[in-house]
Formats: structure tokens, C-alpha cells, sequence
């Protein structure tokens, strides 16, 4: 296993964000003057309360019939294998916008509940925005797969506890999991992403 | 010889990082590093020995995550590691600390953790710790001042050792629960701890700009544990590890610039110690100083008792307050929680909470009110009560130091209120009356201040946590009654040397335009060097006098936060309402200030309820179908109905009753589920409908729902699950109720629920939205 990289924004403007991300989150077919400025207000407001965080390391793995080692973890997946086709090695990650995004969303939902779920979607697009960034750092080093994070199709969601601890995600990030295997802050995201024949292992 | 008279005297040393020891001598990831105190004790000890060979003093015993809520079996770890390390001690200026590091979990209410039951999870290692010996305790590797607090307290509470704490912080020098280091050392020397610092997330290079803020705030020895460095990209820059001699440099730094507890956290090896303590064995570390400001503070900053005078929002105390009231005999504390949000805004630096009321428990309605509160603000808080059983309950959750209102100088009252605050740690408003109640000089209430703070001496309470207010009679009654309050200002602030604090309203009681008479008397106060107020956050004309008095005073650079206030005041001076805009419109277009116009004009020559049935539900009609057909979307159908509510608020002022409830209903997000946006949302529209809706919250167990259920008499509940994780829960809830009420109809939502999987769990109904709910919600009760 080779050493946790701990990656810091501390700009997050240096961030895009997609609006049509965020008006599919609210269900929004089509644009509204209205909505629109209630997300201009949102964005402004999660950047400030952003703190992105996020950290990763190289992995090398082994795929045998459906069944992925890793370092830490062994995991029995046909979705995963399949996402991971052509693989030997995977970053494994976790990004998280930190918890005060998470305070603010609760103190709309208690005065105006229709900023809060701006807010929200806001959020969810911007760890998606995120995920990005981080996934373009590495993807100047290899060719990489999408990233699949536990829970998608039959990879079990249970792994998630296995990927917080080998990153030290509660140490480094302040991210922890509940008996229910949902991650605190709420918009954290994990993931594995496949690195195609990094150790010429693949034939 | 003991480990804090051997930091008064010379620089202490701690030892390095034991897991990077561990994984050198053939610990695997994933192994549990604490159970090698049972299964290797030689190789522990082994590690201990070097770093007490390298010159460390003090060895932190392989507990770190020896806590019942990550592991079994934790007194026998415990034991075994303590005792490995005591093997490993050859001279009296060796010690060994009880590692105490977080529990993995965050907190409550973002997190799932309950205060208590970190506090019973610490305990149980604290008790495991002193048992076997440990010389003192170091809380270490916290980054949420909560989680940092119900450690502390478990320590106190479990033993007499000494306390040493450490905090993590990222290159903004906040945690990522985003407190300060100011806020957090004034929560810990509250609980009094013996030393406070720094430790792991940076290295000595990033870390040690931040050293001299920490020195300037606490008066207790600092203690610096930073990490070899470790590859890390901030920005896209690489930063790589420390060797002995990097480390070395940055600590001789930290040392010069008042550290005096040294030693290292991850990758540090003893070499890393060894480098530093042969730097520094015989040099004198610099003198301590004691910092005498009065500070409290919230989970995220501290408020300093310094130049500028404290505003503290008077709006949560129920005295005169007939909604406040409703409120909470109703137990509805989204009503305080915006009346906190809201003085917030208005500038307030400080909230008062008083729950106060007879027919209430206030025990428990003033934790609920606390926790909620410090839940969505930034802003310290001022807990007010007269119960020392509910200050007691309150001070021990409230995340940060609290101010108390307040003691006297009554025996009794000192008696009750000064072990709470010793033992809890905060700032108290002492007032000057006694048995005699209030005299009628500034002399006399002088010296009841004076014997108020030798009092509080004499339990360990520092003068700077003691804030005078010399109370203020009423003007109409006693001509003289304000000149002795300014009197006594004046001569508490010279003779004692403490701050001073007034509730200004007082004064005006019985005369008219009240707020005039309070903004002149509080110029006069401010002119006597007043440091606090209560005060209400919405008068235009005491928020004038403040701002307009720090410029004239010269405490306000270039006037430039008079000049930002006023101009903000213009801005939203009224409100221009259009002769064509209608209630209707108003409600559909998700216009608040105007709805608020507006309801307040249609009352002056209409009914209140025919208001309700022409103009407001119609609206609402309008809005619910256009949403259904995708017209609008789901912002602007809660904008409407947040306007709506407003509409509704204004026209409930004219009548008590303004229409009989639509039906009782209950919702929760079920346990173990922490996602509430959606049920927050159908909440909000069945209230509009006019149904009333008992909201318990998330993460609820069934129990709970059922106990709801029975007592409110609902004929309806609505739960809500994002995962398939939670949706176990769900089913849970619904058995018990078929068991125990099986005529309440039981509606679902939620991400991953379908008609299908809802019919799987024995629900009565699936309901894909907030509207769909209501309609269902409206068939049941028609």
C-alpha cells in the first residue's frame, strides 16, 4: 500500500458547478427566473460554507472471478469486477465538503425549508464538482476507469467501513459512518477507481 | 515528583508516534493496533523504552483507540497497555498517559452519537486507566470541541489525574467542525484541564504559525505534537515528510515561541525525539502568562468582554412574550429556533435563553432548547434560569463555554449556582442584591459585588469569569434609580476590576415610547464603560446608539461598521407593495414581506377566516396543481408555503383559534436514518393544509413514533428512509404499530421506496411527494 495523500482546496471557486446538476437534483424540467436566482443565492452560500477535503491512495488489486482483492479488503462484486475490467491497480478515495455544510442546510430546513433544498442540491452538485477535480489530478498520471463507490449495484455498501478506516477518513477528514453505513458529513463521497495495467499485469 | 511540577520547572518532552512503530515491528492494516498490549507486550514496551531512551518523559500508552464504542474488551487492553509502558520507566521524570482518542462517530444532531453516551463510552476508559495506573490523561486527536467536552467530563468526573488535552486543526487553524483555537481553549480551561494543544493533521512547519495564537489565549502550559509531515497535496502542491533534522528545526521555533510540552504524532520516530529533547534539555522554557479576558464561546469562536460592548438578544424569554409563551407550553421550538436565527442576524453577538415558564418542565424543555439552538447558530449563549437543576442539565450540553444568568448575592443562590459553573466551566452574571434585596447606592450593590466574588473565589472562580450587572429600576417609580445603576457601573469597573453587564428594559417600564427612554439610558451606560447588554436586537434605536457610539468613541475604524449598518438600515426601511398585487398573488409568487402587508391590510375590513377559505387556500390550490403538473417546482411550492405561513401568523394575532385543526398527524425520519430533507418538506405542506403535524425529528425509534401516536390520539404517521439500510427500521415501525394501533394508517417515502417495496413492509401507502401526501392526508380525515 503505498501512503494516504491528503488533497486540500482552499479555494473553492477554483471549483466550476453545473446548474442543470443542480435543477435535476430539484426536478426542474426547464428554467425558471425564480428558481434561478434562489440558486444563484444557494451556490454562493454552500461555497462559503465549503471546506473540501478529500483523501486517496494507489492500491494494487487482483480480480478473480468476481471476487476484487485489495490491500485492506476483499470484495465480491460482478458490477465492480466488470467496472474494474482491465485493472491491476485502484485509488481508493473519500472527498467530503465538511460538516458545516451540513449545519447549514439544517438551519434552513428549520426557517425556510425552500432554501434549504436548494441548498442541498447545491451541495450534492458541488461534491459531485469535486470528485471531478480530484479524479482529473490523478487522471494525468494513468488511464482510469469511472469511479464506483460502495452501494452502486452489488458492490455492498457494508465496505464502506474497510475504505474509511485504511484512509483514516475520520482522522484526516472528520468523516465517520453510522450503524446504517450512511457517512457524516452527509455530503461525503468514496470511491474506487481502477487504474488499467499500472504494474503491466494485464496481459 | 509529578508531571505538573515538572513542567513548571523544564521543558517536558512526549514521546512519538507508536503505530508507525507498530507497523516496523509487522502490524497489518486492518489489525487492531491495541490488542498487541495483550498479544505482544514485549514489543510495546520495547517501543516505550526507546522513546524514554530518546528522552522522552512522558509515554503514551497504546490506548488510543481503546473505547467500547470501537472495540471489545477494553479494560483488559487498558490494563495490559499501562502497565506495558510502566515496564518501561527507569527514573522519576518518567510518566505514563492514558491515551484517549475520539470515538469515530460524530456527534449529535449532525452526526448519531448522543452526548451522554460518549460521556459513559469515555468514562469507561478513564476508569479502566486510573485503575491500572496511569499518572495522567491526554485527550488527544479531537477536532469536534463536543466530542473533546464529554471526554473532559468523563475525566472528571472518573478520576483526579491530571488532564492534558490536544486538538487537531487544518492549515485555516479551525477544526474541521470549524472552532477556533481561541473557542476551544475557552472551553477547556473552563473545565479545567492542566494543558492544552496541538497535535497530528499538519506538520511542525504548517503547524507552527498557529502556535502563537494558542499561547496568546491560554494560560496553561502548551503542549505541541505534530506530525513528521506526510505527503500532502493542498492546492496542488506536494509537501513531503520531515526527517529528524526538518523536525528539529520547526520545533526549536515552537519551543521559542512559548511551547513547553514537545513531542511528535505520526511518523515520528526516536530520532524525531531524540533531535528535540538533546536541543533542549537544558534550556528554560519562557514564563507562562495568565491572559485575563472574559471569554465564552460556541462550538465555533469566542466572545471577548473587550472595547466593544456585547450585545446580548433578550428575544428568547418568555416574560411579556404571549407567542413565546404558545410556544413553548406547545413545545414548539422551531419558534426559537428562528427568533435565534433572527437576532442573529441582527447583529446580536450573544443569545439569552430563558424557557422559564410554570407549567412547564424546564429541566427538559431548556436542554432541548440549547441543543436545537447551538445546533444553528454561530453565537454563544447565555443560559438564564433560576433552577439549578436545569442550569446543571443545560451547562453540561451546551457545546462551549456558557455565560450563567445568574447568581446573587444570596447565600443560597451562591451556594447552588457556583459548583455548577466551577465544574462546567463559565462566565456568570453576578447580580447585586442579597437578602436585604437591592440597595439604594452604588456603594452599597459595590460591596455586594465585592463579597460576590470572593465567594466565587473561594471555589476556584476567577474574577474575569464574574460579569457584575448592578440592576436598573424603574425611572417612573424612583427619579434617582438611574443614576445610581450608572453610579455603580462606574464604581464596580474601578474598584473590582470586572466587566460589567446591564438588561437596559427595565428602566422604561410603565412610560410610553419605552425604546427611546432605553437607547438614551443606554448611551449614558456606554459612556460608564458598560462591556454587556440585553437588550432586544430589532430596536433600530439601541442598535443606532451602539454603533454610532463605538465611532464617536473611536473603536470603530473609520466608522466603517456605522456606516455598513446604517446603510443596511435604509435599504430595508419598507416595504413598496404594488396597487395591483393581491394576497393571492403574493402567496403564489412566494412574496413573505409583501403577504405580511398585505394580510395585515384585508384584515382591516374582512374576517379573519374568510381571509383564510377566499384567499389563502385558494392560493395554496393554485400552487399544489400547478406543482403537480409540473408548472412549478418544488423551491417555489415551499416558497409559497412559507409565505402562506406568514399570512397565516399575521391573521392568528387577531384570533386565538383561527380554525380547528384539519387532523393530527406524526412524522419522523425512522432510526438510524439521518436524512431529513424530505419529510422537513411534506411538514411544511401539511401544515399549510392545516393539519398538525407532531415532527419528532430523525433518527427515531419506533417506541417513540408509537408513544407519539398514542398520545396525540393521530390517525395518521408518516415516516421517511433515504437507504435500503434504514428501510429495515421503517418496517420495524410499521410491525409495531400493527400490533400495538393497528387503525393508524402508516404513509412512506423516500429515495429507494417504490409502491411495491411499500406494500412489502406492511405500509398503507406510498406517497411519491409532499402533495401526494397531503392528498391522501385529506381523503383520510375528510
Amino acid at each position: 500500500m503505498s501512503e494516504v495523500f491528503l488533497v486540500g482546496l482552499n479555494d473553492v471557486n477554483a471549483l466550476g458547478i453545473n446548474k442543470n446538476e443542480i435543477k435535476r437534483y430539484l426536478l426542474m424540467c426547464k428554467s425558471d427566473t425564480q428558481c434561478d436566482e434562489l440558486i444563484s443565492w444557494g451556490i454562493t452560500k454552500i461555497y462559503e460554507a465549503s471546506k473540501p477535503r478529500a483523501v486517496y491512495f494507489e492500491d494494487k488489486i487482483s480480480i478473480r472471478n468476481d471476487e476484487i482483492s485489495f490491500s485492506f479488503d476483499t470484495v465480491k462484486s460482478t458490477n465492480l469486477s466488470k467496472n474494474l475490467c482491465d485493472c491491476d491497480g485502484a485509488y481508493i478515495f473519500c472527498a467530503t465538503l465538511g460538516v458545516e455544510v451540513d449545519r447549514l442546510i439544517q438551519k434552513y430546513a428549520k426557517i425556510e425549508p425552500s432554501k434549504s433544498v436548494v441548498l442541498n442540491s447545491v451541495a450534492s452538485a458541488l461534491i459531485e464538482e469535486f470528485c471531478d477535480y480530484i479524479n482529473n489530478l490523478l487522471k494525468e498520471k494513468a488511464e482510469l476507469c469511472p469511479r464506483f463507490s460502495a452501494g452502486y449495484g452489488d458492490f455492498s455498501i457494508t465496505h464502506q467501513k474497510r475504505i474509511l478506516d485504511v484512509l483514516e477518513a475520520n482522522k484526516k477528514l472528520g468523516v465517520s459512518l453510522t450503524e446504517s453505513y450512511m457517512m457524516t458529513p452527509t455530503k461525503t463521497v468514496t470511491a474506487v477507481i481502477g487504474i488499467k495495467n499500472k504494474y503491466g499485469e494485464i496481459k | 515528583m509529578n508531571v505538573l511540577e515538572l513542567i513548571s520547572r523544564k521543558y517536558v518532552f512526549f514521546d512519538g508516534a507508536m503505530g508507525t512503530q507498530l507497523q516496523a515491528n509487522g502490524l497489518k492494516s486492518g489489525e487492531i493496533p491495541e490488542k498487541w498490549n495483550i498479544e505482544k507486550p514485549e514489543i510495546i514496551t520495547k517501543i516505550h523504552k526507546a522513546y524514554f531512551e530518546a528522552g522522552a518523559n512522558i509515554a503514551t500508552a497504546n490506548t488510543f483507540g481503546a473505547n467500547p464504542i470501537k472495540i471489545d474488551n477494553i479494560e483488559a487492553i487498558i490494563s495490559a497497555a499501562i502497565l506495558n509502558a510502566k515496564k518501561a520507566i527507569t527514573n522519576e521524570e518518567q510518566f505514563v498517559a492514558l491515551d484517549i482518542g475520539p470515538t469515530g462517530k460524530l456527534l449529535k444532531p449532525l452526526g448519531e452519537l448522543d452526548f451522554e453516551d460518549a460521556v459513559s463510552a469515555f468514562s469507561k476508559v478513564v476508569k479502566a486507566g486510573e485503575k491500572a495506573g496511569a499518572d495522567l490523561i491526554l485527550i488527544e486527536t479531537m477536532s469536534d470541541p463536543y466530542e473533546m467536552k464529554a471526554a473532559v467530563l468523563a475525566a472528571k468526573e472518573n478520576s483526579n489525574l491530571p488532564i492534558f488535552t490536544t486538538f487537531v486543526i487544518d492549515e485555516n487553524g479551525k477544526t474541521v467542525t470549524g472552532c477556533d483555537i481561541p473557542a476551544m481553549v475557552a472551553l477547556l480551561e473552563g473545565l479545567g484541564v492542566s494543558a492544552i494543544g496541538l497535535n497530528c493533521s499538519l506538520g511542525a512547519e504548517q503547524l507552527k504559525k498557529f502556535v502563537p495564537i494558542l499561547i496568546e489565549a491560554t494560560s496553561l502550559p502548551v503542549i505541541i505534537n505534530p506530525n513528521a509531515g506526510m505527503p500532502v497535496i493542498i492546492d496542488g502542491n506536494t509537501c513531503y515528510k520531515d526527517d529528524a533534522d526538518d523536525f528539529l528545526k520547526n520545533m526549536k521555533e515552537i519551543a521559542s515561541t512559548g511551547a513547553r510540552i514537545l513531542g511528535g504524532c505520526c511518523g515520528t520516530t526516536p530520532e524525531h525525539i531524540k533531535a528535540i529533547t538533546s536541543a533542549l534539555k537544558d534550556s528554560i522554557p519562557k514564563e507562562i502568562t495568565v491572559k485575563n479576558d472574559t471569554i465564552v464561546s460556541s462550538y465555533s469562536h469566542a466572545c471577548y468582554f473587550n472595547k466593544k460592548t456585547v450585545l446580548i438578544g433578550e428575544r428568547i424569554n418568555p416574560t411579556g412574550k404571549p407567542k413565546l409563551k404558545t410556544a413553548l407550553r406547545e413545545n414548539n421550538i422551531d419558534y426559537l429556533i428562528k427568533e435565534a436565527i433572527n437576532q442573529e442576524e441582527k447583529g446580536a453577538h450573544m443569545l439569552d435563553v430563558n424557557v422559564g415558564l410554570p407549567e412547564i418542565d424546564e429541566k427538559t424543555v431548556l436542554c432541548e432548547a440549547i441543543k436545537e439552538i447551538q445546533a444553528v447558530t454561530t453565537l454563544p449563549l447565555q443560559i438564564d434560569t433560576s433552577d439549578p437543576v436545569a442550569l446543571e442539565s443545560a451547562m453540561r450540553i451546551y457545546n462551549g463555554k456558557p455565560l450563567v444568568n445568574s447568581v446573587n448575592g444570596k447565600k443560597e443562590s451562591m451556594e447552588a449556582v457556583f459548583p455548577i459553573v466551577k465544574k462546567y466551566g463559565g462566565a456568570v452574571i453576578a447580580l447585586t442584591l442579597d437578602e436585604n434585596g437591592i440597595p439604594n447606592s452604588a456603594r452599597e450593590r459595590t460591596e455586594i459585588a465585592r463579597r460576590i466574588i470572593e465567594k466565587a473565589s473561594e471555589y476556584g472562580i476567577s474574577r474575569k469569569d464574574i460579569i457584575v450587572d448592578p440592576l436598573c429600576l424603574t425611572v417612573s417609580s424612583d427619579k434617582n434609580a438611574p443614576s445610581i445603576t450608572l453610579d455603580s457601573i462606574e464604581m464596580i469597573k474601578n474598584e473590582l476590576e470586572v466587566k460589567t453587564s446591564l438588561g437596559i428594559s427595565n428602566v422604561s417600564f410603565g412610560l410610553p415610547n419605552r425604546d427611546t427612554v432605553n437607547s438614551v439610558f443606554f448611551a449614558h451606560a456606554l459612556q460608564k464603560g458598560l462591556d454587556a447588554v440585553i437588550m432586544n436586537p430589532f430596536s433600530t434605536s439601541m442598535q443606532s446608539v451602539y454603533y454610532a457610539h463605538n465611532a464617536l468613541v473611536g473603536i470603530d475604524e473609520s466608522c466603517q461598521e456605522y456606516i455598513a449598518y446604517a446603510s443596511e438600515n435604509e435599504q430595508t426601511a419598507t416595504t413598496q407593495i404594488s396597487q395591483e398585487l393581491t394576497l393571492e398573488r403574493a402567496i403564489i409568487k412566494g412574496l413573505k414581506k409583501e403577504a405580511n402587508e398585505l394580510s395585515k391590510l384585508l384584515l382591516l375590513d374582512k374576517n379573519p377566516l374568510d381571509i383564510i377559505n377566499e384567499h389563502i387556500i385558494p392560493a395554496l390550490d393554485i400552487v399544489g396543481k400547478d406543482y403537480e403538473n409540473g408548472k412549478v417546482f418544488l423551491p417555489q411550492l415551499l416558497m409559497s408555503a412559507e409565505t402562506a405561513t406568514v399570512a397565516f401568523d399575521v391573521i392568528k394575532e387577531k384570533i386565538d383559534a383561527v380554525s380547528s385543526s384539519s387532523g393530527e398527524i406524526v412524522i419522523a425520519t425512522v432510526k438510524g436514518d439521518i436524512h431529513d430533507i424530505g419529510k422537513n418538506i411534506v411538514k411544511v405542506i401539511l401544515q399549510n393544509y392545516g393539519f398538525t403535524v407532531h415532527d419528532l425529528g430523525k433518527d427515531v425509534l419506533p417506541e417513540r413514533i408509537l408513544e407519539c401516536a398514542k398520545n396525540t390520539g393521530a390517525k395518521m404517521v408518516g415516516l421517511s428512509a433515504l437507504m435500503t439500510t434504514t428501510v429495515v427500521s421503517m418496517e420495524e415501525t410499521i410491525k409495531l404499530f400493527k400490533k400495538e394501533l393497528p387503525d393508524v394508517k402508516i404513509v412512506v417515502g423516500g429515495a429507494v421506496l417504490t409502491p411495491e417495496y411499500a406494500e412489502m413492509i406492511g405500509a398503507d401507502k406510498y406517497c411519491k411527494d409532499a402533495m401526494e401526501t397531503v392528498r391522501y392526508a385529506q381523503e383520510l380525515f375528510k
